[in-house]
């Protein structure tokens, strides 16, 4: 019976779709092998010498992501409950450390979802290269002996690991942290915003 | 080991998505070919940060190329090397094969003449220095598919006499199957056919798109595909190529039918158009 071009058109579109961005299709011992394409995403090359401030590539994704709430049992702690916690993309966070302090600045201008917010919590965690988080690792109170505001020099206080009510003025906000001798320099984090 | 997924680390990396250089990248691009006895892997890369380039001629800086098959291979590349051949008998490239370029310090690097980097970090770099044997960069990963054996085929039909309703629709390890109990089902006699049976590819991606919310979401909700690994069901990695060239980004339960609208080419109105001239043909 004559069915083989019965999904013809539709599947000839479909591949089309998928060679396109599979790339290349080679054979290996009678089995194909085939390439991912490699979509990198291009970054403007910006003229070196004049540091024009540009406007970066609009994007329209939001560097902050909502967290589903852990399910509080009792529901009791209302306060709680009106707080909202995001993760926070790399791209909008900058560090850097210089000697037995850090810098961290978190950028908040591209994000739609905190355009108002004055302050908010931070909170952090450890995470492998392999994109493996380890939530409980990282212990703030055991790792820096102070953090303050880079510009107002205002101290945060930091308690069950949440460093609290950090100023956010024109969408940045900025700290710079005291390292503690026991500091390993090596950990990357993420980052994650509570207001 | 492979660095997948974008993280803060406390000095500026030169990656393609991270923001601590302006304007840079990191590009690789891999071919893959085989002789007798020998898989060659044929690589190009683009570093366009002045700073890192000097490092790496000057010797300052280690490219270091990662084949990650059953396990992580790690391969020093001396200067100009394009080219890595490996043993059949020591690589597999018949599962995933993925594949990163690496930049490693050989010794502690200065930044304070790097003029390649964004603004935050350039008004610390007097003051930046990155220890030795750290990683200064990374590219995008290449990846190499080899466990599928319909490598472009999302569909496929078959009759069956002995299904138990008229029609099926399954999803096989590599391809959506739409079983027909009766060849008259497929309307092989009308003219364009293929279209008539839309509504059945449209449930089939339907079911497709379910699965792989469920294979590939923490909720059963909602997947960033921004954020995933590419999945290792064949079936669920075309959909994720297909889904990454229509550029979505993100699949949940409330958008299914949007992206199948995204992904494939109007295929209901292809139907309805179908239909519409079998009437006004008198068919």
């Amino acid at each position: 019976m004559n069915t083989k071009d019965i999904l013809y058109v539709v599947e000839t579109q479909f591949k089309k779709d998928l060679s396109d961005s599979l790339g290349t299709v080679m054979i290996n011992k009678g089995k194909p092998v085939i390439k991912a394409s490699t979509d990198v995403p291009k970054k403007d090359k910006r003229v070196r010498k004049e540091r024009i401030k540009q406007d970066p590539p609009k994007k329209k994704r939001d560097p902050l992501k909502r967290q589903k709430r852990q399910d509080n049992e009792n529901g009791t702690d209302t306060q709680e409950e009106l707080r909202t916690k995001y993760s926070a993309h790399p791209d909008m966070v900058e560090r850097i450390i210089l000697g037995n302090k850090e810098v961290i600045k978190f950028d908040f201008t591209k994000s739609d979802q905190i355009t108002k917010e004055t302050s908010c919590d931070i909170s952090l965690s450890i995470i492998d290269g392999m994109g493996v988080e380890y939530t409980n690792e990282f212990n703030i109170q055991d790792n820096y002996s102070n953090v303050v505001d880079l510009h107002s020099g205002k101290s945060y206080k930091f308690n069950n690991n949440v460093i609290k009510n950090v100023q956010i003025t024109k969408g940045v906000a900025q700290l710079q942290l005291k390292l503690k001798d026991s500091f390993n320099k090596s950990l990357k984090f993420v980052y994650y915003v509570e207001v | 080991m492979i660095y997948k997924k974008d993280a803060n680390f406390p000095y500026p990396v030169l990656t393609n998505t991270s923001n601590s250089y302006s304007g840079s990248q990191f590009i690789l691009d891999v071919e893959l070919h085989e002789n007798v006895h020998h898989y060659c892997f044929d690589f190009s890369y683009e570093i366009d940060s002045q700073f890192i380039n000097n490092l790496i001629k000057n010797g300052q800086a280690q490219l270091i190329l990662v084949i990650q098959s059953k396990d992580n291979k790690f391969y020093k590349l001396v200067k100009n090397q394009r080219s890595i051949e490996i043993a059949k008998s020591r690589i597999s490239v018949s599962k995933r094969t993925s594949i990163q370029l690496h930049l490693q310090s050989i010794e502690d690097v200065y930044f304070k003449d790097n003029e390649d980097l964004s603004g935050f970090y350039d008004q610390f770099k007097d003051e930046i220095v990155v220890p030795k044997h750290s990683i200064l960069g990374f590219s995008n990963v290449v990846m190499f598919e080899g466990s599928s054996s319909k490598p472009l085929e999302l569909f496929e039909k078959k009759v069956d006499l002995d299904l138990k309703s008229d029609i099926k629709l399954e999803l096989s390890n590599e391809t959506i199957v739409i079983h027909y109990r009766n060849p008259e089902f497929q309307f092989n006699s009308l003219p364009q056919s293929n279209m008539l049976n839309n509504p059945y590819i449209y449930t089939g991606l339907h079911m497709a798109l379910q699965r792989f919310i469920v294979n590939n979401s923490e909720d059963d909700e909602y997947v960033d595909l921004e954020i995933i690994d590419p999945p290792n069901n064949p079936l669920e990695l075309k959909l994720y190529h297909l889904m990454k060239k229509k550029m979505v980004e993100e699949l949940s339960v409330d958008t299914i039918d949007e992206v199948i609208y995204a992904i494939s080419d109007r295929i209901i109105e292809k139907y309805t158009s179908t239909v519409k001239g079998l009437i006004s043909n008198g068919n």
